[in-house]
């Protein structure tokens, strides 16, 4: 039992019973210091100076307004309410809002060349949901089920077709196909996100990716299609054989080997570059990334879902700096510790969540 | 009977993994903190509301000392909630959930606002906010009716000591720390923390004597 009779003012002050006491009295507490002043008091006047002090400290505190506060319990329920992996999602979606507030007032800067080597911890999580039957209310097909392919952030997997066509899906993506896929005149498939197609030929059924809203025909061919939601733009790589590939403006454009088309889905506008390497499109099949001077706002969405983290950079410019670099199974930390082999560049880890700070161009 | 007039916290039908939690007039504060918290490390939805709705305002007004930055705070609250969720297993028990949240919060702006380091530098996590974290003077709150002389004098004398003076007499005067809890959400030792505040509260007492 502390001896209060010895307690000067300071000592009350700092005396949690004596602060509680002062503050938020309970019968108690109440009843423990009326009895104290009581029995001393020649302790009156330091208890009435501890508690003047204390009374200083009364003000109310800086409240958050109540609509805040209601949005942000919402948020909270929102990505409590959401599996695992889609919460992720959410996450990236919100920073990624943040990021592109911030690159359009970048300015451009210098290209740089770093060269890694290599990378890459795939998680070949057989997470795939299959056989999953939805109700799909796609056009006027209203009733045809479909079998959905889910492919979360940091997956990877390969299927098998009906038909035999072999489907790489790449992390972050999703494939839906209906049960009747064969009995139609054409294959059809719904993609979101990326994946490599190694099409069966069958003259008489042509193969449809239908990505966003873009059409890509196929006959028999390997071919890689990328079209994240968000990014507005579809993108594909033939290997071998013939596509042929028509957006919403009507514009069909037929690919030969080598090639790669890119439609930019708000401008409606279709671009086709030629001799292009593929392999540096298809390597994510094998855990290989390979970017050719490519500008840091196109790498990190890759990075982020490849290994299923949100990833923030501090300094506009920095995504404006371009990089030639392959990355073969490494992991997020040895690919994190390549950038910041640079003295101006510091990251944290923060469960999903990494910070990179300082500029990333070599000026 | 009257005492123990219960106060269920949820109701059954929307429970996932427990049964209804029960707390009494009777129990200490620390008993229902513990209650609520246990309940909330099993899953129960009404526990991570009530919780919400208990420190959420708090939290923000303790964050925000820290950093001008509401949305940063924001975010801040919203992984924090949202992790501690996710990874309720695993957390340890406490009997006080304001104590533990703070001292959560605390790290996580320190992170989000300071991310300049690697890893491995961050090794002295104390001193590292205190290079990086500024508690603000002008955020810790006097009472209105205080007159403004002393007021004044009250201002100057926090804006004297240091960043962790003014954050120990804070956590103290008005999150109702003990020296323990103090320690333990500025990561110092009891024995530092007890200094750090008698210090400060002789150097604001100090000051305020010699205005008065």
């Amino acid at each position: 039992m502390k001896d209060y009779t010895k307690y000067s003012a300071d000592d009350f002050i700092g005396d949690d019973s004596f602060i509680r006491w002062v503050k938020s009295p309970t019968k108690d507490l109440d009843g423990f210091w009326t009895a104290f002043l009581a029995q001393n008091p020649q302790k009156e006047e330091e208890i009435k100076e501890a508690t003047n002090f204390l009374k200083l400290f009364d003000g109310q505190p800086v409240m958050i307004p109540t609509e805040m506060l209601a949005n942000l319990h919402q948020q909270i329920n929102d990505r409590i309410d959401v599996p695992a992996s889609a919460s992720t999602v959410h996450q990236i979606v919100r920073l990624r809002s943040r990021r592109i507030r911030m690159f359009s007032y970048a300015a451009v800067i210098t290209a740089s060349l770093l060269a890694f080597s290599s990378w890459f911890f795939i998680n070949q999580q057989p997470s795939t949901r299959l056989m999953k039957s939805v109700a799909v209310p796609k056009g006027s097909d209203a009733k045809v089920h479909l079998q959905e392919h889910v492919i979360p952030k940091g997956g990877r997997s390969l299927i098998t077709l009906e038909d035999g066509t072999k489907v790489w899906i790449n992390a972050d993506s999703r494939l839906e196909y209906s049960n009747d896929f064969l009995s139609g005149e054409t294959r059809d498939v719904y993609l979101q996100g990326e994946a490599y197609f190694d099409v069966t030929p069958d003259k008489s059924r042509p193969f449809i990716v239908h990505v966003q809203d873009v059409q890509i025909k196929v006959l028999g061919t390997a071919f890689n299609v990328k079209g994240y939601h968000g990014e507005h733009k579809v993108e594909a790589t033939l290997v071998h054989g013939k596509i042929s590939l028509s957006g919403a403006s009507a514009d069909v454009v037929t690919l030969a080997a080598n090639q790669r088309a890119v439609y930019l889905t708000e401008k409606k506008r279709l671009l086709v570059e030629h001799n292009v390497v593929t392999d540096n499109y298809t390597s994510w099949r094998n855990g290989v990334l390979v970017f050719d001077d490519q500008p840091l706002y196109e790498i990190l969405p890759i990075l982020e879902r490849t290994f299923n983290v949100a990833i923030h950079t501090d300094q506009a410019s920095s995504l404006d700096c371009r990089f030639t670099a392959k990355i073969n199974n490494m992991s997020l930390d040895e690919v994190l510790e390549l950038f910041g082999t640079s003295d101006k560049i510091g990251y944290t880890v923060y469960a999903n969540e990494v910070y990179i700070t300082g500029s990333f161009c070599n000026d | 009977m009257d005492d123990t007039n219960t106060i269920s916290l949820y109701h059954v039908e929307s429970a996932p993994t427990t049964g209804p939690l029960f707390f009494t007039n009777n129990d200490s504060p620390s008993d229902k903190d513990s209650k609520i918290w246990n309940a909330f490390r099993q899953g129960n939805r009404e526990a991570l509301d009530y919780i919400f709705k208990e420190h959420a305002s708090n939290l923000f007004s303790y964050g925000t000392r820290f950093t001008r930055d509401q949305e940063l705070v924001l975010d801040c609250i919203q992984d924090l909630f949202v992790e501690l969720w996710n990874r309720r297993q695993n957390l340890s028990e406490t009997n006080s959930i304001k104590f533990y949240l703070l001292k959560a919060l605390r790290r996580r702006i320190a992170r989000t606002v300071h991310s300049v380091r690697r890893r491995e530098e961050i090794t002295d996590e104390v001193q590292y906010l205190e290079e990086k974290m500024n508690f603000s003077v002008e955020q810790i709150m006097v009472a209105q009716e205080t007159d403004q002389a002393k007021k004044a004098s009250l201002k100057r004398a926090l804006e004297r000591l240091t960043k962790r003076q003014r954050e120990s007499i804070y956590l103290k005067f008005f999150q109702g720390l003990n020296n323990e809890a103090i320690a333990s959400v500025m990561g110092l030792s009891e024995s530092s923390a007890c200094t750090l505040v008698s210090q400060a509260i002789g150097a604001l007492r100090f000051a305020l004597q010699k205005k008065s």
